[in-house]
């Protein structure tokens, strides 16, 4: 075997490592992008899986949203569907309203502490309309933060995480 | 060539299995890595000064806290197109916390179940203030940096009021 051919077979191995290890932590997709034709309505689903030191969950949420012309963009409800915690206990933190186009940003705290494992699928009104511009930067978002752990139990041995699931939404 | 694709191909699947046996075998502990760049928003560090000259703003801490902390804790994470910064302090004799965050951009506080109220602070600004039954919230805004107070004094204690919170806003100077 001469060296170009072990050092092509190390290559894979070490790649291949990096890779899968990264997927088998992985949190899904940030953010999940959704577009609506103008005057239509849709859904956005962001489902994120987290295994970490602290906590294993899983969470799903979903933005009912309608872009109710073609630079505006009406936000209605959200749902937070807690899947399964199969370990630990995370917490919700503050879910985010981005209006970019406008540096405007709202921050609903009602679930802000409490624990996944006590809620099943909660449905929140939101009723706020962002601007909408067709560049990344200018675009609405939500962001549902969740905590490894209660801020009460943070600390230089088990540093809290936050773990985001977020949506970004355009008018097509 | 043909030597070199099926070795290279067996490598690859080798490197996999590897890192699914152990990360089975180690049940799939201590993740982030990678996956930072992902989805993972802030880590708590005990670094406050060097999270606090990360940002391009001010961020003032305050002088009274409400109970004996034991270490401060920092992060920072993206909002929008700005950034938010959190200090956390604990209390030191319960499950007591008291998140102060901080960020350049313009916020506000909305609630779909609990009431929100206003209360001034000592230097006249207006602050909101809500309590979700698990944490007491006050935003606020000054010199150019907008504010949050996410307080419990634990569970089944008392909670905080507006004018608590307001006492440790007007001590951020």
């Amino acid at each position: 075997m001469n060296k170009k051919f072990s050092a092509l077979l190390v290559c894979g191995f070490v790649l291949s490592y990096a890779v899968t290890t990264t997927g088998v932590h992985a949190a899904t997709s940030y953010p999940v992008n959704c577009g609506t034709a103008a005057n239509t309505s849709s859904t956005c689903n962001n489902s994120i899986s987290v295994n970490e030191s602290e906590t294993y969950f899983t969470h799903t949420l979903s933005d009912y949203f309608r872009a109710t012309d073609a630079y505006h963009i009406y936000f209605s409800t959200t749902t937070f569907d807690p899947g399964t915690v199969y370990r630990g206990s995370p917490v919700f933190e503050d879910y985010y309203v981005n209006d970019n186009y406008n540096s405007r940003y709202t921050t609903f705290s009602d679930y802000y502490g409490k624990y996944l494992s006590d809620y099943g699928s909660i449905t929140m009104g939101v009723g706020i309309t962002t601007g909408y511009g067709p560049n990344a930067y200018q675009s609405p978002t939500t962001n549902l933060y969740i905590q490894n752990q209660s801020s009460s139990n943070c600390s230089v041995l088990h540093p809290c995480r936050e773990y985001i699931s977020a949506n970004q939404f355009k008018v097509n | 060539m043909k030597k070199a694709v099926l070795g290279l191909s067996l490598s690859v699947l080798l490197g996999s299995a590897t890192a699914v046996g152990i990360n089975f075998a180690t049940g799939n502990q201590d993740v982030v890595n990678a996956s930072s760049e992902v989805s993972l928003a802030s880590v708590t560090t005990e670094h406050v000064d060097e999270t606090l000259a990360q940002v391009s703003f001010k961020m003032k801490k305050p002088k009274k806290l409400p109970f004996q902390e034991t270490e401060t804790l920092s992060s920072q994470k993206n909002l929008g197109n700005g950034k938010l910064v959190q200090l956390n302090y604990r209390d030191k004799n319960s499950k007591g916390f008291v998140v102060l965050d901080a960020t350049d951009m313009q916020r506000n506080l909305a609630s779909e179940k609990y009431p929100i109220t206003t209360v001034v602070l000592a230097n006249g600004t207006t602050a909101s203030f809500t309590d979700n039954g698990v944490v007491q919230v006050l935003f606020w805004a000054q010199d150019g940096v907008s504010y949050s107070i996410k307080a419990t004094r634990g569970e089944g204690k008392k909670a905080f009021n507006a004018a608590e919170l307001a006492d440790i806003a007007n001590s951020v100077e």
